[in-house]
């Protein structure tokens, strides 16, 4: 126990940030608001808690799985008909409007305990603040690597499809090749209007600084699962990047590519079959349980969601930092769509700055085999 | 149980932030309160924080907050009202006053004041007696020295104009003496060779503390010597500053500059006329022994101590010389 005390002590290289980007998020997890690292036993459960792998049995590849996921502007449609024809008009268009697009495939395999995800993700962030000294930040990235992961149940046997009862650990190892742009620029400085100058988006994001860097890291994940009858109960813990590493090539301006912060998340889930065609999963999630939350942390690191299974379409409801995520999907034979709207805080503090977001995920060809 | 217990460990054993990230959450809470221009509650999160002289957006965002209270803001006081392009690097003084910020109607406002104090906070940054632009980057490093730069650029603009549309009592296009305020000429100069001076170069003009009322209310009793000293010494200041970040970044070439671009080359010029004009005529103009070289004493001063440091007498010539030929 002494020694578990002391690695806590160890592990506490968090740090404090408005919004955590990570390596790729479940279209799933997003629409039931994100409280999905006891659920996430899809192509994406590398990205949540290594120790789900604990729950699969046979083999299961998913190919194909783009995503898309751009900022909503119908929460705000009137703000974009009229941008006008300079710099400053544009500037007042989009002040206070945090902007976003993101792009990811994670073709992997799971065989048994073991799981493989590729993971290719591409996202952008723009936001403009403060009204007296317009400020950029940005928020660029783009992720090519992978994680392997394994697990193994300490006691028990729990299957997602037959039920059962287990304790389970998981380990991945990730790689990860980053392209990375961060920082804070004056709109009227000399530094972002040269760069605008230079001309198409790369050569932009190349005169802000945009640097390379690759590292590797590991997480860590438990997992406690049990068949009660018609339903399932999951209690997970995972510890993400307690040590992940990124090294930076050497450039001129001395700048690094953006860290990986260390998350332990907690959450639980239930899922129960209501009729013969009807399931129903709830489950809540405390984001970051080893950060020190005061008032309003409690709010905005509670996450929680709510899956609505029928035979021909999923309908999902979640609830994230006190804003509300839902969306549907439909499997089409072996074509798996799923559109979600989610909103963000990305703000110092609950309900500070929301960003909203609508996603598209396609999944083709798609395939299990359980012996 | 043991899984309970290794929960209860983390919340038990849960971090708190650490000083550095406290001023970084400080200066996020500061802009999304500046995004709302909520000045005082910007101020009051950086200043929770304590002061961070080597942290250039902090400076730069407690900077901000007080051009908040002014009433400043980038992009509408100069970009969205046109007021840059108006600027005029063969006209600088005059184009300034016309800026639609050039509306003081009193010495010393809250909006003057509160703007004073975010361009100083920027220009003595650097820790140095006589603030310059490239102290700002040697300090911070290029880009963020650039930016504080610039910041304070923007601002000693809007500065400047303010100061000169009330001390010279200009009217909506620039004309020196064609206010409401009565005052023909920003000073009623005594210094002898001033006098002289103006006689001289600018078509019969006094400007003479003997002719009565002829330059501004504010810059004669009741206001006492040091009071005159100091206000004549901000004009110098924000006029020095302003070409001494000039002359210390490059501008980007964007057209949304307008002609700032050329104004360094065209003062530095003016000066330098300035410089031998004071020496012409035989020296006529510079035998007042405390009054001599003012222009090329005063040109590079960017420190207001250093410049109320300097004899009265020269500051008056400065003025002769300098600001009432640049508003002429």
């Amino acid at each position: 126990m002494i020694k578990i005390a002391s690695l806590l002590f160890i592990i506490s290289l968090n740090v404090y940030s408005s919004e955590v980007i990570n390596l790729g998020r479940s279209p799933r997890g997003l629409m039931m608001g994100d409280a999905y690292t006891a659920l996430a036993d899809d192509a994406y459960t590398l990205y949540y808690n290594p120790a789900l792998l604990a729950r699969h049995n046979g083999f299961t590849f998913t190919p194909l799985n783009p995503m898309i996921s751009v900022t909503n502007v119908l929460q705000d449609p009137d703000r974009f008909t009229n941008l006008g024809d300079n710099p400053s008009d544009f500037a007042e268009s989009i002040m206070n409007f945090p902007l976003h697009v993101g792009m990811n495939a994670s073709p992997g395999f799971k065989m048994g305990k073991f799981g493989l995800t590729a993971i290719v993700n591409y996202n952008s962030n723009l936001y403009l603040q403060n009204q007296i000294v317009p400020m950029l930040e940005i928020d660029h990235r783009y992720d090519r690597g992978f994680i392997a992961g394994f697990a193994w149940p300490f006691w028990g046997s729990f299957d997602s499809k037959k039920g059962g009862e287990h304790f389970a650990m998981g380990g991945s190892l990730k790689y990860i090749q980053r392209e990375g742009l961060q920082g804070t620029y004056h709109l009227t400085s000399t530094s972002l209007l040269d760069a605008i100058s230079g001309g198409d988006s790369g050569s932009i994001i190349d005169s802000l600084g945009k640097v390379n860097g690759q590292g590797w890291g590991v997480d860590i994940g438990f997992d406690w699962a049990k068949s009660f009858g018609p339903s399932n109960f999951f209690v997970s813990l995972a510890i993400l990047d307690p040590y992940t590493k990124m090294n930076t090539r050497d450039n001129e301006k001395n700048l690094e590519v953006q860290a990986q912060p260390m998350q332990i998340n907690l959450s639980s889930a239930w899922e129960l079959k209501i009729g013969p065609i009807i399931d129903l999963t709830l489950s809540a999630e405390v984001y970051n349980i080893h950060q020190k939350k005061e008032g309003d942390d409690y709010i905005r690191d509670f996450k929680m969601g709510l899956e609505i299974d029928t035979p021909f379409f999923d309908i999902f409801g979640g609830m994230n930092s006190g804003y509300y995520s839902y969306g549907i999907k439909t499997n089409l034979f072996l074509l798996d769509i799923q559109l979600g709207f989610y909103d963000l805080e990305i703000g110092e503090r609950l309900n500070q700055i929301r960003a909203s977001r609508v996603f598209l995920y396609l999944s083709l060809l798609d395939f299990t085999f359980d012996p | 149980m043991k899984i309970f217990l290794l929960f209860t460990l983390f919340f038990i054993f849960s971090c708190a932030k650490t000083t550095d990230e406290l001023i970084e959450s400080a200066k996020r809470e500061a802009k999304f309160h500046l995004s709302s221009k909520s000045c005082s509650k910007a101020r009051s999160a950086l200043q929770d924080v304590g002061t961070q002289s080597k942290d250039p957006v902090w400076i730069g965002l407690m900077s901000s907050t007080y051009a908040c209270d002014a009433g400043y803001s980038e992009l509408d006081t100069l970009f969205n009202s046109g007021d840059i392009s108006k600027l005029d690097a063969t006209k600088l003084l005059t184009s300034l006053t016309t800026f639609s910020s050039s509306n003081e109607t009193e010495a010393d406002s809250d909006a003057y004041n509160n703007l004073k104090t975010a361009i100083n906070l920027i220009l003595n940054s650097d820790g140095l007696a006589q603030p310059t632009a490239a102290g700002k980057i040697a300090k911070f490093g290029q880009d963020p020295g650039t930016d504080l730069n610039m910041q304070a650029l923007y601002m000693i603009l809007v500065m400047t104009g303010k100061f000169f549309a009330y001390y010279g009592n200009t009217n909506a296009v620039g004309a020196k003496g064609a206010g409401t305020l009565g005052n023909s000429c920003i000073y009623s100069y005594s210094a002898t060779d001033a006098a002289e001076y103006i006689a001289a170069v600018y078509g019969g003009k006094t400007c003479s503390s003997t002719g009565g009322g002829e330059g501004s209310d504010d810059l004669e009793a009741p206001a006492t010597a040091a009071e005159i000293k100091t206000k004549m010494c901000e004009g110098i200041i924000w006029f020095n500053n302003l070409l001494n970040i000039l002359s210390g970044i490059t501008l980007s070439g964007s057209d949304s500059l307008g002609d700032l671009g050329n104004v360094e080359a065209a003062i530095t010029a003016l000066l330098d006329t300035a410089e031998a004009a004071e020496t012409s005529a035989g020296g006529v103009f510079n035998d007042e022994v405390v009054s001599q070289d003012s222009v090329s004493t005063l040109r590079d001063i960017t420190g207001q101590d250093e410049c109320e440091a300097i004899d009265i007498a020269k500051i008056e010539k400065f003025y002769t010389i300098v600001f009432e030929g640049m508003l002429e």
